[in-house]
């Protein structure tokens, strides 16, 4: 019975029984998408099934007062440490959406999202705990209503559905975010992101180099692979470096014709990151992990008007 | 071929050249410099790019300047190319392709584009000075000589053309600040840039492109390796249909009830517009495709479950 985990819940917030006839379910109740459970169902598609939404039909009480909130005196508490001390259940995942900005000094509601699950026999059940009306991002709230609670159960939960359930409530939280305008520079947040982001969550990725690349660079993109890889820029005494990648790290040996071969460790004469760009895509081509690029831009001439003293 | 090319050649060395003084080299046929001012029109129109053929002269003489002799040693190109009356100047672009150590200055390659009548033709010239030191747009001729002057003549002008060439004389000028500004500089002179009224959308494009080319090179190749993840799709909409005709992309929709819903820009979901396109892109270039369809895989599986 799915709605055993909300009704237990409900319990041991507001300290009451609430009939299975309290509670209304409505599988399409989110339309906003995408959704924390979006990605499970468009990986697992028959997990379609097993989501449900509950949504308590009862008087709204105010939760912060029958809490007795235990820091008297303070007007905003978090909902999810009340949710961590209920028996048999774990918290594996919160996130926060922001739903619309209220005024003009952008003040913005925000649904908390917070999923949690508990074992029973050989199963594992589901259920995300969405609160509506957050004031902050911390997911802090002042006057908190019962009917401000949304449960969306999944049935035999796995762990491979735990995990998709965890990045889809990551990508709805950015989506929400970018979606309400806050992130004006994205190809900024999405570096941060990916590069904030301690473990590797491919479908993340997937989802934030789709937002970034967007609609008019994708075909742009994927046409520009079919063309010849450019090299990166060197100054125009370089006549050609050469390059490896060992374990992952590039190594690069310069050779310009007015000095020594070096390695090559800062931007100085060739654009590094341009280069590192170029050999990935090399790599992803070809396979080759190291080889020499020519400089297209070589001018021998003018490397022989430095050595003739009339280029400083 | 015209005249013109020599006669610029001529303006701008001070020097009676001849054809015969002339050297006609074709352009690269390879992809060798993004930096290039045609590297866009290569890519775009490249029929039309091969039949482009860039005139130097193989006179060895330093260029004799016929500016202000005020300001010494510095001219500006465009000026030089005013006198020409057959020509129409259309605009004037400087390519940072590095800096001079000591003092910091940029090392420029100048252009200028113009276009002349010829008969019932419209032909368009880039004349270009390369490694040139600049100073308030001014060129510092001291190191220059004939054969760092050169003029591409251009056969064949239309108004599409001409745009292009404005756009890829725009995105070679910034593909060179990548190379020579730091990241920040350069990520600073793009936000400007996509917010300028100056630039088309396809330079913007362009310009987004490399920006984000090199934030995210390390996962760009993963992504691009990985296969296409469907879009979501609402339960109402039974299958999704794309078609590539060469580059334009169609996207329809069906409904649970047969009807038709074309996606496109005046759609209410541009978000799905936005995933759909990006999917039928990477199919393409991942599996050939040029068309699919998708069923809903939802709706398919509660088919199989049997559900009511």
């Amino acid at each position: 019975m799915s709605e055993l985990l909300p009704k237990a819940i409900l319990k041991a917030l507001i300290g009451e029984e609430v009939s299975f006839a309290s509670m209304v379910t409505n599988v399409n109740a989110h339309h906003i998408e995408p959704h924390a459970t979006s990605l499970m169902i468009q990986q697992v598609p028959v997990s379609h099934a097993s989501v449900k939404t509950y949504k308590p039909m009862i008087d709204p009480q105010n939760l912060s007062n029958i809490l007795t909130i235990e820091a008297k005196g303070q007007e905003e508490f978090h909902f999810k440490d009340y949710l961590e001390n209920i028996a048999d259940t774990e918290v594996v995942y919160e996130s926060i959406n922001m739903e619309y900005i209220t005024d003009e000094h952008g003040d913005a509601t925000y649904n908390q999202f917070i999923l949690m699950k508990r074992a029973s026999g050989d199963s594992t059940q589901g259920v995300i705990v969405e609160a509506s009306g957050c004031k902050e991002m911390a997911g802090n709230m002042s006057f908190f209503r019962s009917s401000d609670l949304t449960f969306i159960t999944i049935d035999d939960m796995t762990k491979d559905m735990e995990a998709l359930i965890v990045s889809g409530m990551k990508i709805a939280e950015i989506d929400s975010h970018l979606r309400n305008g806050m992130q004006v520079d994205l190809v900024d947040a999405v570096h941060s992101a990916l590069h904030s982001n301690q473990d590797e969550d491919k479908h993340l990725e997937h989802y934030l180099l789709n937002k970034a690349i967007g609609k008019d660079l994708s075909a742009l993109l994927f046409k520009s692979l079919n063309e010849d890889p450019v090299p990166p820029f060197m100054e125009p005494t370089i006549s050609h470096i050469d390059y490896v990648v060992t374990e992952g790290e590039l190594q690069v040996q310069v050779y310009p014709t007015d000095k020594e071969a070096t390695q090559l460790m800062t931007n100085e004469r060739v654009d590094r990151d341009a280069l590192t760009g170029y050999v990935k895509r090399v790599q992803y081509m070809t396979g080759e992990s190291n080889g020499t690029i020519r400089n297209p831009s070589y001018k021998p001439g003018l490397c022989q008007r430095i050595k003739a003293g009339s280029v400083q | 071929m015209s005249k013109i090319p020599l006669t610029i050649l001529n303006e701008l060395l001070n020097y009676n050249s001849k054809s015969s003084d002339l050297n006609i080299d074709a352009l690269p046929k390879t992809a060798k410099e993004s930096t290039a001012p045609f590297a866009l029109v290569r890519w775009e129109d490249p029929d039309w790019y091969n039949s482009f053929s860039r005139a130097n002269t193989s006179v060895r003489c330093a260029l004799e300047i016929k500016g202000d002799r005020d300001y010494d040693v510095l001219f500006s190109l465009k000026d030089e190319l005013g006198s020409l009356t057959d020509l129409t100047w259309v605009m004037s672009s400087s390519f940072v392709t590095g800096i001079k150590p000591k003092t910091g200055d940029e090392i420029v390659d100048e252009h200028v584009l113009s276009y002349f009548k010829e008969g019932d033709a419209t032909h368009a010239v880039l004349a270009s000075i390369e490694d040139a030191y600049t100073y308030n747009d001014d060129i510092d001729d001291r190191f220059i000589n004939s054969q760092a002057v050169s003029v591409t003549l251009i056969p064949d002008l239309t108004q599409e053309r001409l745009d292009l060439l404005i756009d890829s004389l725009a995105v070679g000028s910034y593909r060179c600040k990548r190379h020579v500004h730091n990241a920040e500089i350069f990520n600073i002179n793009i936000g400007r840039a996509l917010e300028s009224d100056l630039y088309s959308a396809k330079v913007k494009e362009n310009l987004s492109l490399m920006v984000l080319d090199e934030h995210i090179t390390s996962q760009l190749f993963d992504y691009i390796a990985s296969p296409s993840i469907i879009p979501k799709m609402p339960n109402n909409v039974a299958s999704v249909t794309y078609q590539f005709s060469n580059d334009d992309l169609n996207i329809m929709m069906e409904l649970n009830d047969g009807r038709p819903v074309k996606l496109d820009l005046s759609s209410h979901d541009l978000g799905s517009l936005a995933q759909w396109t990006i999917y039928a892109n990477k199919e393409r270039y991942q599996k050939g495709l040029s068309s699919g369809v998708i069923a809903n895989p939802i709706l398919n599986a509660d088919i199989k479950l049997g559900k009511t």
